[in-house]
């Protein structure tokens, strides 16, 4: 595969093609076995990444990491997570 | 963290000016913010929770320290993935006393989460130069800008990074993408 080839697929893994280039890519593969496998693999990877929802942070995590501070001496109370925490709760 | 970047940044502007008021809320509600981005970005990067929780706790301790410096420019996410990154590369060079292998930390189905852990193994076998653009782009989805300031390099430089590692990546991990077909 040649160099041009290997650039585009790491775009169009990348989702930076635009979809005229995507089906030019796409026609070329259906000649070309190693193009076919390379976008088919490496897109595999990219999509498995991105829907990788990564390591649980459960509660216990969280408290645990507030204690770490307190600890420490830092002044961090143990409040609940809250759904919304870029609410800015004004002071009574 | 919200599902709306806007609201998160106008969050951490507040969070910013209340602390360098020294109300001590504003640090919740900063860990709020953030806490589980940077626990999940350093157990990416060191492998197991116990070192992912002290480097985020540490993280945390070292916005409090700078709390009367810190300005609401934008800039303070990147800062903030910038002191954790250079506690993990801290905590990667000492040396380890015990290796807890088998760490159940993924959740979902078997099959699922034994994928995950195919792919976290995966990915620590890659160079750090492979690995960090990989867990700051593809998994914790930050944009090429502001990875590329967290590790004070280029986009450019990043974005071929980001390729070569995606590429590494899928050699690592051969047979587990054949099961995915």
């Amino acid at each position: 595969m040649n160099d041009l080839y290997r650039k585009l697929v790491d775009l169009y893994a990348d989702d930076q093609l635009t979809e005229e280039m995507v089906a030019e890519l796409t026609a070329a593969a259906k000649d070309d076995d190693i193009l076919k496998s390379e976008m088919s693999t490496l897109k595999q990877t990219v999509d498995l990444l991105k829907t990788d929802s990564g390591p649980e942070f459960n509660e216990s995590d969280y408290l645990r990491i507030i204690f770490r501070m307190q600890t420490a001496g830092a002044d961090i109370s143990f409040e609940e997570r809250e759904s919304h925490p870029g609410q800015y709760q004004l002071p009574m | 963290m919200s599902s709306n970047p806007r609201e998160d940044s106008l969050a951490e502007k507040r969070w910013l000016n209340a602390l360098a008021k020294g109300d001590s809320s504003a640090m919740n509600g900063l860990y709020q913010l953030y806490g589980e981005k940077i626990f999940r970005y350093t157990y990416r990067m060191l492998g197991n929770r116990a070192d992912a929780e002290d480097a985020t706790a540490e993280t945390f301790l070292r916005v409090l320290k700078r709390a009367n410096d810190l300005r609401a420019d934008g800039a303070f996410k990147t800062w903030l993935f910038r002191i954790a990154r250079n506690l993990c590369i801290d905590k990667m060079r000492q040396p380890k006393l015990l290796e807890i292998s088998g760490e159940r930390s993924y959740t979902g189905t078997e099959e699922r989460a034994a994928l995950r852990v195919t792919v976290q193994n995966a990915l620590n076998e890659l160079p750090l130069d492979y690995r960090e653009p990989l867990i700051l782009c593809d998994l914790e989805d930050i944009s090429a800008k502001e990875a590329a300031d967290t590790l004070g390099i280029s986009v450019p430089a990043l974005k071929s990074r980001l390729y070569r590692g995606r590429r590494a990546l899928r050699e690592k991990l051969g047979g587990s993408l054949e099961k995915l077909k």
